[in-house]
């Protein structure tokens, strides 16, 4: 067995266990909030405080299983190597896999919506690998406060690809232009090249070709 | 009151009982097993309104507990509730026969109205 398909495999099964955790907690914490509703107040003098904290723990049973479950859906890209695409759902799954890059470095990430989908015919997992890597470039130089906006495109050649729209913060230090002087630019240019794609600045963006 | 009557089947001990607590303090008796073969068992002498039903379990699984339930009982509806995140698409064609795939933690409300929506169409077909 190939390892990326060993760790998607594990780590499904892991997130079914994890959603099971969850859900225990969840269903505890609801039964916990309905005694405290049916009890008096005279018994909980505390009844609205206790029921305001069991709200809390709900509310991040409702987060880790959004997390769990975006996870599980990604565990599952290795499965079929030769998958078409929506480029809309890659960008939205790797910013999504991408919010400790964007909250370490108070960084906004959007996807632009298309009218017309572009597909993708690329290995599923390198795809989102490619658009991790130049968040991860990306995210720190660009200041906090910016936005990064990563946009499915079709160029001339027929090729399908990522714009990243670089929107800095009036107080950000960032300029485009001096982007090739970074020496780690070069590491991940050459890093692209082996995988047989392209990235490149262009004008206020940042281009990734397929 | 409401007067419903659900079978609930999980391998997990912990979230069957607690479920079943609280949809019991909504007025609804819970039934539970806690394995497939265990939920056919009961199904010899019990008619509930409704199934909710795991996926994953030892032993029986939900998919071959769902075929079977169908074959034996087609008027009872299945309301598939698991932790398994693909979707429902992905799971061997069980959403062809259930009336329902929920993902777990569910809220109590979205499953009562899940349960009632069931019992409905359940009326109907019987």
């Amino acid at each position: 067995m190939e390892e990326s398909l060993f760790m998607g495999k594990v780590t499904a099964a892991m997130t079914h266990d994890m959603q099971n955790v969850l859900a225990i907690i969840s269903e505890a914490a609801g039964l916990a909030q309905d005694l405290l509703v049916m009890s008096d107040d005279s018994v909980f003098p505390l009844k609205n405080r206790l029921i305001e904290v069991v709200g809390k723990i709900e509310g991040q049973v409702a987060r880790g299983s959004e997390i769990v479950g975006e996870l599980n859906r990604f565990s599952h890209v290795p499965d079929d190597k030769k998958r078409q695409e929506d480029m809309d759902a890659v960008l939205n799954q790797t910013i999504f896999l991408s919010a400790k890059l964007s909250r370490l470095n108070q960084v906004t990430l959007k996807v632009e919506q298309l009218e017309e989908p572009i597909i993708l015919n690329y290995n599923p997992l390198k795809s989102r690998m490619l658009v991790y890597r130049t968040l991860e470039f990306l995210t720190p130089l660009v200041g906090k406060g910016s936005e990064i906006i990563l946009k499915p495109v079709r160029f001339p050649d027929g090729k399908v690809g990522v714009c990243f729209k670089i929107k800095t913060s009036t107080s950000g230090k960032f300029k485009l232009e001096e982007i090739v002087n970074i020496s780690s630019w070069g590491d991940l240019e050459s890093e692209f090249v082996v995988e047989g794609v392209s990235i490149r600045p262009s004008e206020n963006n940042i281009l990734l070709s397929y | 009151m409401i007067n419903w009557k659900v079978l609930l089947v999980d391998d997990e001990k912990d979230f069957v009982l607690t479920l079943a607590e609280r949809l019991g303090l909504r007025g609804i008796e819970v039934i539970t097993a806690f394995d497939g073969e265990g939920a056919l068992q009961i199904l010899k002498n019990c008619r509930p309104d409704v199934m909710i039903l795991d996926l994953m379990m030892p032993g029986m699984s939900g998919s071959v507990v769902l075929e079977k339930v169908k074959k034996l009982y087609p008027g009872l509806q299945v309301i598939i509730l698991t932790g398994m995140g693909s979707t429902p698409e992905g799971t061997t064609g069980v959403d062809l026969c259930a009336f329902e795939y929920l993902s777990k933690p569910v809220k109590i409300d979205d499953l009562i109205d899940k349960i009632g929506r069931a019992i409905k169409k359940g009326s109907a077909v019987n």
